[in-house]
């Protein structure tokens, strides 16, 4: 294998380019950062209160929350798949990998919708406590992001059943990258929400 | 190194699972909660590394979302250690 240095030009081009639009990772680089200073805000509130937030975590179901991250984190495999398929030009491939990503990604949405029915038939609202309201805010804009994502992937689907080439590739990369980030954040919120912190 | 997309997802199930299940067995320390963090984090470098292939020399992402990694890491682990635990 070529060490990047030694690579023929168009190769190391190929090697060094970014997987997916560059707009795309802007995005996505700020957005995570939006989430960064969500989080601080959390764990402030945490330490001012942390009876409040345990006695209110100890109402969360952690097994549905690991459930969530298996379903994202299969959904996330398969997109990487799609975009394996379609580098090798195996568009059909790569529409039914994006197509099972987004089936298996709506078990997300199952699972969160049956999780807030299940809250605010006991009562628990976003006005509850200041952990309610948090986790009601930022699992709630997670889930758009997530709606966002599952859009994008229908987009996705269409595009490859009619591939044009380089294009549609990086269209699917970049999809893939902001599933992936819908992914990445989910693994900072269900340790913080469900597990982390402790339980009354 | 690039890891393949199956390892990727392999260590990030059983690294879910893991936490999940050191949460359920071992109650709730100072200790178990920043290994709960610090496994999400790895998670997290997994899937940047594994899933969205992206490496070192993809300037400035790369670099700006492993700071990403170290600001929330050091957040989340200031976050428990302001927290009051029993022993």
């Amino acid at each position: 294998m070529y060490a990047p240095s030694t690579m023929p030009a168009e190769t190391r081009k190929k090697a060094l380019a970014l997987p997916g639009d560059e707009g795309v990772f802007f995005f996505i680089t700020a957005d995570m950062a939006m989430f960064a200073l969500f989080f601080l805000v959390f764990m402030v509130g945490q330490a001012q209160a942390p009876d409040i937030y345990r006695a209110s975590r100890a109402a969360l179901d952690p097994t549905l929350g690991l459930l969530n991250t298996l379903i994202l984190a299969t959904s996330g495999w398969l997109m990487v798949r799609a975009v394996d398929a379609a580098r090798r030009e195996r568009w059909s491939a790569a529409r039914r990998n994006v197509i099972a990503a987004a089936l298996v990604g709506l078990g997300f949405a199952v699972t969160k919708a049956f999780e807030y029915h299940a809250k605010i038939s006991h009562g628990i609202t976003l006005n509850t406590n200041e952990f309610f309201t948090y986790y009601y805010a930022f699992t709630g804009l997670h889930f758009f992001h997530f709606v966002i994502g599952v859009l994008v992937l229908a987009i996705t689907q269409a595009k490859l059943a009619a591939p044009e080439g380089e294009k549609t590739r990086i269209w699917l990369e970049s999809a893939a990258a902001y599933w992936h980030m819908v992914d990445l954040l989910w693994m900072v919120l269900f340790p913080m929400l469900y597990l982390a912190g402790g339980t009354a | 190194m690039k890891l393949s997309s199956t390892l990727a997802y392999g260590i990030i199930a059983a690294l879910s699972i893991s936490s999940f299940a050191l949460f359920e067995s071992q109650g709730h320390t100072l200790i178990l909660a920043l290994a709960v963090f610090a496994i999400a984090l790895v998670k997290i470098a997994t899937i940047l590394n594994g899933f969205m292939h992206l490496e070192w020399q993809h300037r400035p992402f790369a670099q700006v979302l492993t700071g990403w990694l170290v600001v929330v890491g050091a957040v989340l682990a200031g976050g428990m250690f302001a927290l009051p635990w029993n022993s």
